[in-house]
């Protein structure tokens, strides 16, 4: 473990306790009392301070966090009032459509994404770079969910193409079954990797190593296949990481339109009751998981990138 | 001698037609953007006059009734007139854009700046802040603020606003470290100049283009996150008109009335590509970048 890498999973841990600063603060800034607007106002006042127990909310603020702290890193998240249920009850059967949803939109995203986005940097201001830009800046612009609905209209139900909704058991059914929010989620997802991969091309096109290969005589092809390609590679890994939190707000809307069983429409209908503790659950899951993928990303990008595997090793 | 000047000046004049090239291009795009964002904010704010029918009168017996002279847009399952709902809705949207997308530039860029002008414990303390706000999905933060106040349109503003100004205090920050080095700062510094006056009247001109660059993208993507959470029934509350609540009005009768949810939406895409194209065109010319920088 380099120096680097041991400074970086610090900073990681950090920026993790502020996101569960900032998860455990979001119930006590609600105006007035949470345990009182969870329940609705013609609640028994026995049931309110019951539960104002049970969030323990009746705790000073110190004991309110450890106890958040050490409940969470035991795997307890908290207990739904409205559900009456444990909150990782309800988060653990979540986490898997959520997470084959965001695969498998990646794995589309990037095929779409990444021969765009190098030939747009390739054919930098030429026609093929403008019509890809225009697409791109018009999907941009494009609401997931009225996509999606207008995918659903065209492909399901005219064209009787893809299933409308609906969370297959069995691997195959699943890919099947979520083709279509994954797609869209894709398309949402697409541009802003078309535009970083695109920059990247223009800089390794534009940097001194290119000119000097093509110095030497290299044949054109070489050149591209085998600098500008590669550096290509190592920008996919960042874009992805950088762009992790877009793309889970994407699949957030996407989980509900389609009605996945997943964390996105999960935390929905839990703003939609203001079930605050199943709320404060899945922001902290959510940081935790950005955290980690860019902590990964970072060590992906130390094992790819010479520059950065030596600047560490220094 | 005349033919190494030959090859020079043919060289310049390749570059010349890229530049020209370049330019025309984004001169295209500039305008583009600049016309469907005036006339869609003139929509807006015009939406009252102009407006054929009152965006929330209902009229039972003319329910779905499709695209026509009469209805532009076809009418929604409450006979309401869709076009009319589309121009009420313009003026919340692009108003909640702007807000949400200018309050937190200021904020960001005067945070951004002060962390890296005078480094040490500030900006510790506000790149850790940024870090924190960074790690969370936007949607989630805004989504948890939105619990937290209360759905509706203040909630979503409060929410958009406590999530913007981090990715600006990222940009500025990163070049305000590279220009608290320059010379005419330095000279400033010297000079003795008070340190708000070097931070606002000598930095801050140098910081403003990357941050008005991103926020283009910014716009749209407040604008979308907006229409979103009107769809999941959190953002704007009925009868208001939005275009994300007027989609979600349609939602239902996909199949039959196609026009409730397709034609809105279709706003929404003009409305987010006319400030994309400007953002772009402007990228261009400043060699500067829309992407989420990092």
């Amino acid at each position: 473990m380099s120096a680097s890498l041991s400074r970086r999973l610090l900073q990681s841990l950090l920026v993790l306790v502020g996101v569960s600063m900032v998860a455990f603060a979001l119930i006590h800034l609600v105006p007035g009392d949470p345990a009182r607007i969870a329940l609705g106002p013609r609640a028994p006042l026995q049931a309110v301070v019951a539960a104002r127990h049970s969030l323990g909310l009746d705790k000073s603020l110190l004991t309110q966090y450890v106890n958040f702290v050490t409940g969470a890193l035991h795997g307890d998240l908290g207990y739904s009032i409205q559900q009456r249920a444990s909150v990782g009850g309800l988060v653990g059967p979540r986490i898997l459509p959520s997470l084959f949803l965001i695969a498998y939109s990646t794995i589309i995203a990037v095929l779409l994404a990444v021969p765009l986005g190098i030939v747009s940097g390739l054919k930098r201001d030429r026609l093929p770079d403008h019509a890809i830009r225009v697409v791109a800046m018009i999907t941009f612009a494009m609401p997931a969910f009225w996509l999606a609905l207008v995918l659903v209209e065209l492909l399901s139900l005219r064209a009787h193409l893809l299933p409308v909704s609906g969370y297959g058991g069995s691997f195959s059914e699943k890919v099947e079954d979520l083709l279509l929010p994954a797609l869209t989620i894709a398309l949402y997802l697409a541009p802003m990797l078309i535009r970083t991969l695109r920059s990247s091309v223009i800089d390794v096109l534009d940097s001194d190593f290119i000119e000097a290969a093509r110095a030497r005589g290299l044949p054109e092809r070489r050149v591209i296949f085998k600098h500008v390609l590669r550096n290509a590679s190592i920008a996919t890994v960042t874009v992805l990481a950088v762009n992790l939190g877009f793309l889970i707000s994407g699949t957030v809307v996407i989980e509900v339109v389609f009605n996945i069983p997943g964390l996105g429409s999960l935390i929905v209908s839990a703003v939609q009751s203001r079930d605050f503790p199943v709320v404060q659950a899945l922001t902290l899951i959510f940081g935790a998981i950005v955290i980690a993928v860019n902590l990964l990303a970072d060590v992906a990008y130390a094992v790819i990138d010479p520059r950065v595997r030596e600047a560490s090793a220094r | 001698m005349a033919a190494r000047q030959e090859i020079v000046l043919s060289g310049a004049r390749v570059l010349r037609r890229q530049v020209d090239r370049r330019n025309r291009w984004s001169d295209l795009t500039l305008w583009t953007g600049v016309v469907i964002v005036v006339v869609l904010v003139l929509a807006g704010l015009l939406a009252g006059p102009i407006s054929p029918f009152a965006p929330n009168t209902q009229h039972l017996t003319e329910a779905f009734q499709s695209p026509s002279g009469t209805h532009l847009f076809g009418t929604d399952a409450f006979g309401r007139d869709v076009f009319s709902r589309v121009l009420h809705a313009l003026w919340v949207d692009i108003q909640l854009g702007l807000v949400a997308t200018y309050v937190p530039l200021v904020l960001g860029m005067v945070l951004g700046a002060v962390a890296g002008y005078f480094r040490g414990w500030r900006e510790s303390l506000i790149m850790r802040l940024v870090d924190v706000t960074i790690a969370l999905p936007f949607i989630v933060l805004i989504l948890a603020i939105v619990a937290i106040v209360g759905p509706g349109l203040s909630g979503v503003y409060i929410g958009e606003i406590a999530v913007s100004w981090a990715l600006y205090a990222r940009i500025t920050r990163a070049e305000m470290l590279v220009l608290r080095e320059r010379q005419f700062i330095v000279a400033a510094e010297a000079l003795g100049y008070s340190t708000p006056r070097i931070l606002f009247k000598h930095a801050l001109p140098h910081l403003v283009r990357p941050n008005l660059v991103f926020s283009m993208a910014d716009i749209v993507l407040n604008i979308l996150v907006l229409a979103s959470l009107s769809f999941l029934g959190v953002g704007v509350q009925p009868p208001m008109a939005e275009l994300g609540a007027i989609v979600a009005d349609g939602q239902q009768y996909l199949l039959s009335s196609w026009w409730i949810t397709t034609l809105p939406g279709l706003v929404l895409v003009i409305l987010g590509a006319g400030f994309s194209l400007i953002g772009d065109a402007l990228a261009d010319r400043f060699g500067r970048r829309l992407e989420l920088p990092r």
